[in-house]
């Protein structure tokens, strides 16, 4: 025990010193992004529990109203109000994409750790493998994953969880292969600590902030591919809405009533906006790879 | 030169052959029958099992894989529909044009907007236009791209009626025409996509600024214009084409969203097509082609930035 945590020693006062600029966590972007988040999640729970119009009653008499202050977003074909149905919709869409993102972080930290840390004949077939899998557009994968087990929520769940899986895996096992060499993890390995133990002590503290940077950053995908698979058709089915599947029943009234894609399409920009914020601003703050500015652009072959 | 890209060009044929067994794979592992999905309440047991004999299901998987590469090899053959019960590659490959069409002017308007407004940030670093131009680059990164597509319908087409909403005239029909249909959907890929690579040429150009060949070059005397356009802009180029190469992949899934919006009759509609009508012969071939075209496209990328930058090369 005394051994790990001495050896851990000049490793942190290494992070601290490279950083050489203030690590202050709340900087303006953060802020804005988690208030913007905080906007959405709030408007999310308050819809659980009340919206200013029933969500599902039709109410023929007030059908493609234009926005006003009575209906924020108008309302749609059968009366209903858009507002009320996006507010109860966002917790559809936030559910699965964050659902999502949480499977691909499991599934492609094992496979990136594995990959990383085991190195040699592993990490070159898995890193093969993940080449073929990054071979196919992430949401042209999700659109066939959908076909095949059928459009709905859960679906849209799991084809986006595979279709990006290979990103997360990939870039997990980038940091690792980084953080294996150094001279702290080796010492550890020396000391003839088990795998799991050099992985929970001394990879997992230099692999978690990308790790949180990248969760952050892929549930903007994730709120952007859901509504994108519904605008297709082929995500959440209506009358149940989502972000996604208010766009598809806006589309067909493109001409009619502008404002149905228009007013779900607000709320996806806020929550995406805020998330990229977050995640950007947190790359900032925990990436350790942002702190030094001489090194993004050259590695072009990566 | 030649050697580096036959070496590339060599490497395609393990990644291709992978995909291959991926998209096959996905089909036969992922649950659910197509023939019980395709046929419905009204498929008997007996009706079913005729259709898995007929489409070859109920030999073993590995058979079936051999077929499949054995046909798509000797006769480029990639199976029949379920649904049209009609040769897959015809009809692919009837779309390809349409769908390169849209991929290239998409192209054209996300380097025409990203380069400019990235260099732009760069040139005038640290200032109030960069700090404009990286807002306006997060909120278009934040922006789905159906959503910048129907606004421009609303404007363009409905209220100042400069372009049809959609449609598409082949490129040999009536070239003038063909180009004016795809200016809309390829500007809602652009600006679907532009924001991504202003960022990156962005970065790509200040650390270039950085560099001691772009630091001494004002002390010889050259003018502020020169040193940005000939060191810096010049030796940003390279990584973003990387950039861009990285992007196609985007570029082809928000495709399917974009020929879908404005009924561009490419591949994507052909693959959302088959995925609501759980066509999965359809929608195998569909990926793989999406697939194969992702990864020429990207190496083509890469080989222009082995031209450009000799340092890549070795």
């Amino acid at each position: 025990m005394t051994a790990s945590t001495t050896v851990l020693l000049p490793a942190e006062s290494a992070v601290s010193s490279s950083a050489g600029r203030s690590r202050r966590v709340l900087t303006g972007r953060v802020i804005l992004g988690a208030t913007l988040v905080g906007i959405v999640l709030v408007v999310a729970v308050v819809g659980l529990f009340w919206t200013p119009y029933p969500t599902s009653l039709p109410d023929l008499p007030n059908r493609f109203q234009s926005p006003s202050l009575n209906h924020l977003m108008g309302t749609d074909e059968l009366g209903r109000d858009i507002f009320s149905r996006a507010m109860v919709g966002a917790r559809t869409s936030l559910i699965i994409s964050l659902s999502a993102v949480l499977l691909a972080t499991a599934v492609g930290t094992l496979v990136g750790f594995v990959a990383g840390y085991a190195g040699g004949v592993v990490d070159l077939v898995l890193s093969r493998l993940l080449d073929i899998l990054l071979a196919v557009p992430a949401l042209v994968l999700a659109l066939g994953i959908v076909a095949m087990l059928g459009a709905s929520g859960t679906s849209v769940t799991i084809a986006l969880a595979w279709a990006y899986t290979p990103t997360f895996a990939r870039v997990f096992r980038g940091v690792v292969v980084a953080a294996r060499d150094h001279p702290y993890v080796e010492a550890s390995r020396g000391l003839g600590l088990s795998a799991p133990v050099v992985i929970a002590k001394d990879l997992l503290p230099t692999v978690l902030p990308v790790m949180v940077v990248q969760v952050t950053t892929a549930l903007a995908w994730g709120i952007m591919d859901e509504a994108g698979l519904g605008f297709l058709g082929l995500g959440v089915q209506p009358p149940a809405p989502s972000w996604g599947s208010l766009l598809i029943e806006g589309r067909q009234y493109l001409y009619d009533a502008p404002w149905l894609p228009i007013g779900a399409g607000v709320f996806v920009i806020i929550a995406v906006l805020g998330t990229n914020l977050l995640g950007d601003g947190l790359r900032d703050v925990l990436d350790p790879r942002s702190w030094t500015t001489r090194h993004s652009g050259r590695r072009a072959r990566a | 030169m030649l050697k580096y890209a036959l070496y590339r060009i060599a490497l395609l044929v393990p990644l291709l052959l992978g995909v291959s067994v991926l998209t096959f794979l996905y089909i036969q592992v992922i649950p659910g029958d197509p023939v019980a999905g395709l046929l419905g309440p009204g498929g008997t047991p007996e009706l079913i099992a005729q259709l898995r004999h007929q489409f070859g299901l109920d030999q073993p998987i590995l058979t079936q894989y051999w077929h499949w590469l054995s046909n798509l090899i000797a006769h480029g053959d990639l199976g029949t529909s379920f649904t049209t019960r009609q040769k897959i590659t015809p009809t692919l490959v009837n779309r390809i044009p349409a769908t390169l069409q849209l991929t290239v002017v998409g192209l054209i308007f996300t380097v025409a907007l990203g380069w400019p407004l990235g260099f732009l940030a760069a040139l005038f670093k640290d200032t109030w236009m960069d700090r404009a131009l990286s807002s306006l680059t997060l909120v278009g990164l934040s922006t789905p791209m159906f959503w910048v597509g129907t606004l421009l319908i609303l404007i363009f087409a409905m209220h100042l009626r400069w372009l049809p909403a959609g449609g598409y005239v082949p490129l040999a029909v009536d070239p003038l025409t063909s180009i004016k249909d795809s200016l809309m959907p390829g500007l809602a890929m652009g600006i679907g996509l532009a924001p991504y690579l202003a960022r990156m040429t962005r970065a790509a150009t200040v650390e270039v600024q950085h560099e001691q060949f772009v630091r001494h070059a004002p002390t010889k005397g050259l003018r502020r214009r020169t040193v940005f356009l000939r060191y810096s802009a010049r030796n940003a180029v390279p990584p973003t084409v990387v950039v861009i190469g990285l992007q196609l992949g985007s570029l082809l899934g928000g495709q399917v969203i974009v020929e879908q919006l404005f009924n561009w009759p490419g591949l994507g509609r052909l693959l959302i097509q088959g995925a609501i009508q759980r066509d999965y012969y359809m929608v195998q071939a569909v990926i793989l082609v999406i697939a194969a075209l992702y990864v020429l496209l990207n190496l083509l990328a890469e080989l222009i930035t082995a031209a450009l930058d000799p340092r890549i090369r070795l």
